[in-house]
Parts: C-alpha cells; structure tokens; sequence
C-alpha cells in the first residue's frame, strides 16, 4: 500500500440549511425542521409553518424545505400544489375563498365567482393588482349544508348569491373601511 | 405495482356489482374474474372518450402516430368518436431539454414517467402538481426541464411514456417509438440479476 | 333498384379526404354502376340536392357558412357519415381552439404578416366569419356514422362504403379504424 496521503472520498458538502439571505425567518424553520428531525413524513406541517411565517411558499422556499428534509424538490412542489391551503403566490390583504364542491356547485357558486370576478376585475386564482383583495376557489370545504358558502378571511358565510358575495366584499374592493 | 391512475383495467368480479380496477385488487383464493364484458368494454370505452376529450390528442402530428398506446386503445376498444365535447385546454410544450420534449397536450397523468424516474432511475426528478383537471407533470420546483438539476438526462421517462407526449428532439409525425424493453432489461437486471439481452 | 344518391362535401380541411377518394381507382366504376355523386367538390351542382341517400362529409365546422349548410344538408340527408379526422375530432382544424377564439388566428394571418395596410377581411354575406370553436361535426349535427383516418385510406372507405351499399350499418374495427 502507497504512503501517499489519501484524502477522503469527496462526499458531495450537504446543502447547508442556513439560507443565505439572513432572513430570520428561515432559521425559525430550520429550527421547526430540526425538532421535526427533518422526517420526511413532517413535510406537510413544514409547509404550514413555512407559509405561517412567509404568508406564502415561493421557490426559494420550497427548494429550503426540499433540502431541510432532503426530499426531492419535485416532491414538495406536488404537495404544496395539491393542497389549496397553501399558497404560492402572495395574497392580498383580504381573501375571498368560494366554494366549488359539488353541493354549493350545484347551488351555484359558479354564479358567485363570477360576479365576484367582474366586481374584483381579476380571475380566481388572482390577486388585485393593490394587493388588497384575492379570489379564490376550494374543492368542498365541508360545510355542504349552507351551500353556496364563501371564506370571508377566515369567517365561513352560508347561502351566498351573487349579489350578496359582492356586497360583503365591496369595502376590500373600493379601499373603504372594513 | 398498484397506481390506479385511469381505470381502464377495470374487471368484474362474480358475486360483486362493483367493478374494480384489477391493478389495485389483491387475488383471493376462489375470485372469479371477468376481463371482459360486455359492460366493461363500454366503461373502458368511456373512460377513453374522456381521455380523448381531456386534453388535445391530435393522431395526425403526433410524433407516436401509429406507435401510440392511447390509439392502439382506441382501435381495440372500436372506439370511433368521442361523444363528449372536447375541452381544448391550452397547454404548454417544453421544449427546454437538451435532448427531449415534453407536450402536455399530449399526456394523459399514467404518471408512468413519475415512477420510472423515482423508482428506476432514483433521481426523482418528476412528479404530479396541482389536482385534478389541474394537474400537471412537473419537473423539480415546476422549472424547465432543461433547468432540472436533478434530471440525469436518462431517457427512461421517455419510453416508458404511452403517448406522445414525451419524445426525443428531432423526431416528427410517427417517428418516435418507445422501447419498454429497455426499462424490462434494466428492472429485471436489478430485481433477478439477470441480464436478458 | 333506384340509384343511389351519394353527395360529398367540403368543410374545413385539406381536401386529403377527397383525394383517398379518388384513390379507390378503376372501384369507382364498381361505384358508378350503383350509384352517383350528386353534389361536392367533385362535381358541378351548386345547390345541395332535395334529398340524397349519403353525404360524406369532409372537415370540421369552422364557420357560419359551414353550419347552415351542415343543417341544411342533415334536413336533406337520409345517412350522414363525418369522413375522416378532421370531421370526427376537429383534427387539424381545431388546433386553433385552445386559443379561445377566432382573433388570434385571424391576426396572426392578416395582420401579423402584412407590411402594408394590415386588415382583417370583413365582407358581409360574401367571407363567411370563423366561429371561435372550430366543431367536430358530431358537435353540430347529429351524425350516423364515422369514418376516421388522416385522410382514411381508400381501403377503408370503400370497406365502409360497400357495407353502406349492402344495406349493412358500416362497422369498423381493427387496422380499419385509426385515427390519424
């Protein structure tokens, strides 16, 4: 065997988890993320925590969590896009989540997000162009028996029409009190 | 391995009015089991149509015409026309790999290319988005192919792709054939050790 | 026996459908002696007979012009068959139907390219208006039966044609019914 010094197999360096905008924020996660002992199976209350401390989960920070628990990135955009409760693009300062499961379908929510679309003048999906108001849709929130029903914020209203949909969000539309 | 993904293989199994998909049915001991009927022919023949109508599969420039599962399907199954309007969804072509393309016109979620990338070749490089009609097959953080820092330029979600909907650059209408053997030799080699050339 | 009325028509496609007619060769006299074409592209009529026996209908409904006359030709026609891709799915025609509309297609042609006084034709009662979703003719008019292919080769036309002449509902099946 050869004297030669032999420096150790170059492991490929761990991603380091610190992010390097030193944004407190991520060290808060990486902190949750270790207390979760980065388990794969901890992903989805990861993404809670992220989108509580960011409001949303863009790239960057799905590529942070991706490499907090050493999952494949591809792994965690499917999961954050599967959910509708995570977002990943920033919300407006008042949400508007309609729902679009099959009893408040039938009871015509389509009706609803589309007043609401020309109130708002943006697509659901989409954010005011102020930054005060978003539109939603959700796949059954669970709460059939007051179909058509609405997420004003986080305030549940049931038996929504058209016109009453628009008028409880005419104050986030026209920057009035709210 | 069990995916459940479209519901074409579904059977009829004797004593039960349900029909179920045979790739995620255990075998039991006595199961009478009818492949085809003439009831499960016009659900297969169903759920096709709604594959037709779900995105834009258009045989004539398609670069799998005449090599294409989905429209050997559709012959097998004698299905002539789809009787449900076509939805016509606009959808992106990524054209940003070195090597291949991706046509989400094309693709029908088997999620085939998922599982060959993550269980046969491990880099995990693909994977479902969204849910639904809105479902998606993306690569990484929904980036680019081309941009992929995982993608290992294998190939192997290409052939393992029923339709057209992911080719190698530079084929044109019918000339892109996909080569399952290839993924066989390379599971049976891993799984048996054994090196069926 | 009386003749058999067989009409042909165009809508919008690439006439390919046409032309594999025409590829059934020396069987169109075999044709001929049972039947005659009496209205299409092939021949002179310009007005769409009282009542024919077949219409074989090549194209998807692309504009105004396409959808009165499928409804007049479906209230004439006693056997509608949509021939070929185009007719059955929209094929090639629809391709433009993700776009969401007519405009796009229509600027793209006329304005896009032109370098000296761009504009979009308008000619009332003269250049039919595109419809903003090109339909298969399934979508417009009830259909009897579909012969599909890109175009269907003549083998398969005249497999479907001497069923239809033999009093038999046409069924395709195998390496005869392909798309594309």
């Amino acid at each position: 065997m050869s004297n030669v010094a032999v420096s150790p197999p170059a492991s490929k360096p761990r991603a380091p988890l610190a992010h390097p905008s030193g944004d407190k924020r991520f060290k808060m996660l990486e902190v949750f993320m270790k207390r979760q002992q980065q388990r794969h199976d901890a992903l989805i209350e990861v993404l809670h925590k992220a989108q509580e401390l960011f409001g949303f989960l863009d790239t960057d920070l799905l590529l942070f969590v991706a490499h907090g628990l050493r999952l494949p990135p591809s792994r965690v955009y499917g999961v954050a896009t599967f959910y509708h409760f995570f977002k990943l693009k920033p919300q407006g300062a008042h949400t508007c989540v309609v729902c679009m499961g099959t009893a408040c379908y039938v009871k015509g929510a389509q009706q609803v997000v589309e007043a609401l679309e020309q109130a708002a003048h943006i697509r659901a999906g989409e954010t005011t162009p102020d930054g005060r108001f978003s539109l939603m849709t959700a796949r059954c929130i669970g709460a059939c028996g007051i179909a058509p029903a609405v997420v004003y914020d986080d305030a549940v209203a049931a038996r929504q029409t058209p016109a009453s949909a628009v008028e409880r969000v005419k104050g986030w539309l026209d920057h009035g009190p709210r | 391995m069990d995916v459940g993904a479209c519901r074409l293989c579904l059977v009829e199994i004797a004593g039960s009015n349900k029909l179920v998909p045979a790739c995620t049915t255990q075998v039991a001991d006595g199961m009478v089991v009818a492949t085809t009927s003439e009831r499960l022919q016009r659900y297969r023949r169903l759920l096709l149509e709604l594959l037709f109508a779900e995105r834009n599969h258009v045989c004539a420039v398609c670069v799998s015409n005449g090599h294409c599962e989905l429209q050997a399907l559709a012959t097998n199954l004698g299905m002539d026309h789809v009787s449900f309007p076509y939805t016509f969804p606009k959808l992106e072509v990524d054209l940003t790999h070195r090597l291949f393309g991706m046509d989400h016109n094309r693709c029908v979620l088997c999620g085939r290319c998922v599982r060959v990338c993550w269980y046969v070749e491990g880099a995990a490089t693909k994977n479902f988005s969204g849910r639904g009609a809105g479902s998606r097959i993306i690569s990484d953080l929904n980036q680019p192919w081309g941009e992929s820092r995982t993608c290992t330029a294998c190939g192997k979600c290409v052939h393992a792709c029923p339709t057209g909907a992911l080719f190698e650059k530079g084929t044109t209408v019918g000339e892109m054939q996909k080569d399952r053997g290839k993924l066989e030799y390379i599971v049976t080699a891993r799984e048996k050790k054994q090196w069926i050339v | 026996m009386d003749r058999l009325k067989i009409a042909t028509v165009w809508l919008g496609g690439c006439s390919g459908c046409h032309m594999s007619l025409l590829d059934l060769d020396e069987w169109l006299f075999e044709l001929a002696k049972v039947a005659d074409v009496v209205y299409g592209p092939l021949v002179d009529t310009k007005e769409y007979p009282a009542a024919a026996d077949v219409c074989l209908v090549e194209g998807a409904v692309a504009n105004t012009e396409h959808v009165e006359l499928m409804h007049q030709i479906r209230q004439r026609t006693r056997v509608l068959v949509a021939f070929g891709d185009c007719a059955v799915t929209g094929n090639v025609t629809a391709l433009r139907n993700p776009l969401g509309s007519a405009a796009p297609v229509l600027e793209r042609a006329y304005l896009d390219p032109a370098n000296l006084r761009p504009a979009l034709p308008h000619e009332p009662g003269v250049v039919p208006p595109l419809l903003d979703r090109v339909l298969p003719l399934q979508e417009a008019v009830p259909v009897d039966f579909y012969l599909p292919g890109c175009p269907p080769p003549a083998d398969r036309i005249k497999a479907f044609l001497q069923e239809l002449l033999a009093g038999k509902a046409p069924h395709l099946t195998g390496a005869n019914l392909r798309f594309g």
